[in-house]
């Protein structure tokens, strides 16, 4: 693992308010609330795992943290789970959709 | 158009929070509409995600499409009320949210379980003030009633009602505005401000009641059931706070239909306080619940009286006393002189209306530009849950007319001014706003009142139309045309034009039968 992703797993994120996350039956979908309200074309779609992820971001739990939960519920090998996690807290990041909160060691 | 038995099976749907068997006849595309109708699309969706009936399979994807929409719409609305709560706090004007954006974030799973068509902030105080810091801000006033403005967000098509009180007819029904303050909650989504759950069903049972004369979609009845099954409501502090609001009356008569309609368990206390003459008209009703249900058409007039037994003289004066004049002047000698003045035009006006319909300025309801370009056959881009609103609270409601099937009698972009089928009712002749099919439509009626006896389904046409529209029940006839804005002196009802439209969509049915039958023979 390169340097800048074990950073990023020691950081913890916190939804942003800007997003809203919801599970709607089946689905679980990530609305971008903009100035104008709510954007139908920019809604996402998020499976169980990354549904699971967003909510466990909390500005409290670090990577690690949340990647050990990631293992623990779905039975998924540490290093593929690192990333995914990886992966998606990038995409999040781009999005706005989370925002750093405290560094942890 | 929805048929009754769907109707009747979403209310089912929603009282016993499963699918009941679906009835011999009835098409899956009727239950859809019949949901979409009473704002239960997401009650439904969940409903067939949990039993999975095989009827349902094509009726899945549109609805898991709408429930997106919906929860997008939704948050939306939410966040225009949060903002329009901000702008007025901005000012130091305390302001709460009402009813659907209020629901939507606390007794609702989910918001898109709420559709609104609109979102309503009450002011607590400075109304007039409030409605400068919306207008600083780009709101658009689109409405005008004695009792809230509506104003169309500047930033989107939403609409929101800056309420100065919870009904019309402000002060028959008095406000604790520091109490409403001092008991306000703490939001935990887009609004940081609630009010208390006691508050909420008060205003939710007088907009019920006295607003809408007892009928409400099925959405807004299940309001009451999960507030009373959600929230923690303090019985006693409740019946003290519709005995203080002068609204038992309301929130018995709201509860009681509540209970009939959507199967809501009411502590008996708090169906106590009907007037006696409102209970003997209202008891025998409740066993036919969809009565209740829009678009049943309410007897608002006989509600109100009867909700306000005893204080029937406060009612009147209430009504046409407005809390200020259109130029803004609140001396009570200013606004008995306007109300004077408005009740000698009324009654002008409503001889005048046998001759000729031509509504008061002063009262007219604008609805606004198109939203939409201009689409064949989309006459109406406004939803019917808001038109309906408009209606019932507006004497007259204004809207722009889009597509081209009237013309000449209206052109497009053209504003006109529809009065409620409950206040005036449809002749023919008349262009009326009805509810077809593809949605609603300003088309002609060409039969109708006085010629179709009772009981007969109407039928409307537009005029550059060849063929009739699909025959119609009454009540799905909404409103009116009476008058044109930019045609003053013109006639909207043509009585002669309208013989002439349904002999010719008369004939043309019957020489589209005819040439079927040939090809049919051939």
């Amino acid at each position: 693992m390169s340097r800048a992703a074990g950073d990023r797993l020691g950081e913890a994120w916190a939804r942003s308010a800007r997003m809203v996350g919801r599970r709607i039956g089946d689905e679980y979908v990530l609305v971008p609330l903009a100035g104008r309200g709510a954007d139908l074309d920019s809604i996402l779609n998020l499976n169980r795992v990354a549904a699971f992820v967003w909510e466990q971001l909390d500005g409290a739990r670090s990577g690690t943290q949340v990647v050990a939960s990631v293992v623990e519920r779905f039975e998924v090998e540490r290093a593929r789970a690192e990333q995914d996690y990886l992966e998606l807290v990038g995409t999040f990041v781009e999005l706005g959709a989370v925002e750093p909160a405290r560094r942890r060691g | 158009m929805v048929p009754s038995k769907a109707r009747g099976f979403v209310r089912e749907l929603a009282v016993r929070g499963s699918l009941p068997a679906l009835p011999p006849g009835l098409a899956e595309e009727a239950v859809l509409a019949a949901a979409r109708e009473q704002g239960v699309a997401a009650l439904l969706l969940a409903a067939l995600e949990r039993e999975r009936p095989a009827w349902a399979v094509a009726i899945f994807p549109p609805l898991a499409a709408e429930r997106r929409a919906l929860l997008v719409r939704t948050l939306g609305q939410i966040g225009l009320a949060a903002r329009s709560l901000e702008l007025v706090g901005s000012r130091g004007i305390r302001a709460l949210p009402l009813k659907g954006a209020v629901l939507a974030e606390t007794v609702c799973d989910v918001e898109a379980d709420r559709p609104m068509s609109d979102v309503d902030v009450l002011a607590l105080e400075r109304f007039p003030e409030a409605v400068a810091v919306l207008r600083e801000a780009g709101f658009a006033e689109v409405a005008r009633g004695d009792h809230a403005w509506a104003f169309r967000d500047p930033q989107g098509h939403g609409i929101v009602e800056l309420h100065r009180s919870v009904v019309s007819a402000p002060g028959l029904f008095p406000l604790d505005r520091e109490g409403l303050w001092d008991r306000r909650r703490e939001g935990r989504g887009q609004l940081r401000v609630l009010p208390s759950a006691e508050d909420l069903l008060v205003q939710l049972a007088l907009h019920a009641a006295f607003q809408h004369g007892l009928v409400l979609s099925l959405a807004q009845w299940l309001d009451f059931r999960l507030v009373l099954e959600r929230e923690p409501l303090d019985q006693a502090r409740l019946l003290a706070l519709a005995t203080a609001a002068r609204a038992r009356a309301p929130l018995a008569a709201a509860l009681a239909v509540a209970q009939a309609v959507t199967g809501a368990s009411v502590p008996p206390a708090l169906l106590e306080g009907l007037p006696r003459a409102m209970a003997r008209r209202l008891e025998p009703r409740l066993g036919a619940p969809l009565d209740f249900v829009a678009p049943a058409e309410p007897d608002l007039a006989r509600v109100r009286f009867d909700l306000l037994a005893g204080r029937r003289v406060e009612l009147v004066w209430r009504t046409l006393v407005l809390p200020e004049t259109p130029e803004g002047d609140e001396r009570l000698s200013a606004r008995v002189r306007f109300a004077l003045g408005r009740a000698r035009r009324l009654a002008r006006h409503e001889a005048e209306a046998k001759r000729r319909a031509e509504p008061n300025a002063e009262q007219v309801h604008d609805l606004g530009e198109p939203q939409a370009p201009a689409v064949d056959g989309v006459e109406v881009p406004f939803g019917e849950e808001l038109l309906r609103d408009c209606l019932a609270a507006f004497p007259h409601v204004r809207l722009s007319v889009t597509g081209r099937c009237m013309e000449p009698a209206l052109a497009h972009g053209e504003k006109v001014r529809l009065v409620s089928a409950s206040r005036r009712r449809p002749r023919v002749g008349d262009v009326v706003l009805a509810r077809q099919e593809q949605g609603l439509r300003l088309h002609r009626l060409v039969f109708g009142p006085p010629l179709a006896p009772p009981g007969v389904r109407w039928r409307t046409k537009a005029d550059r139309g060849l063929l009739l529209d699909p025959p119609l029940a009454a009540e799905d006839v909404l409103a009116s045309v009476v008058s044109l804005e930019s045609r003053p002196g013109s006639r909207p009802r043509r009585t002669l034009r309208a013989l002439a439209s349904l002999a010719q969509g008369i004939v043309a049915r019957i020489r589209g039968g005819a040439r079927l039958s040939a090809e049919a023979a051939s």
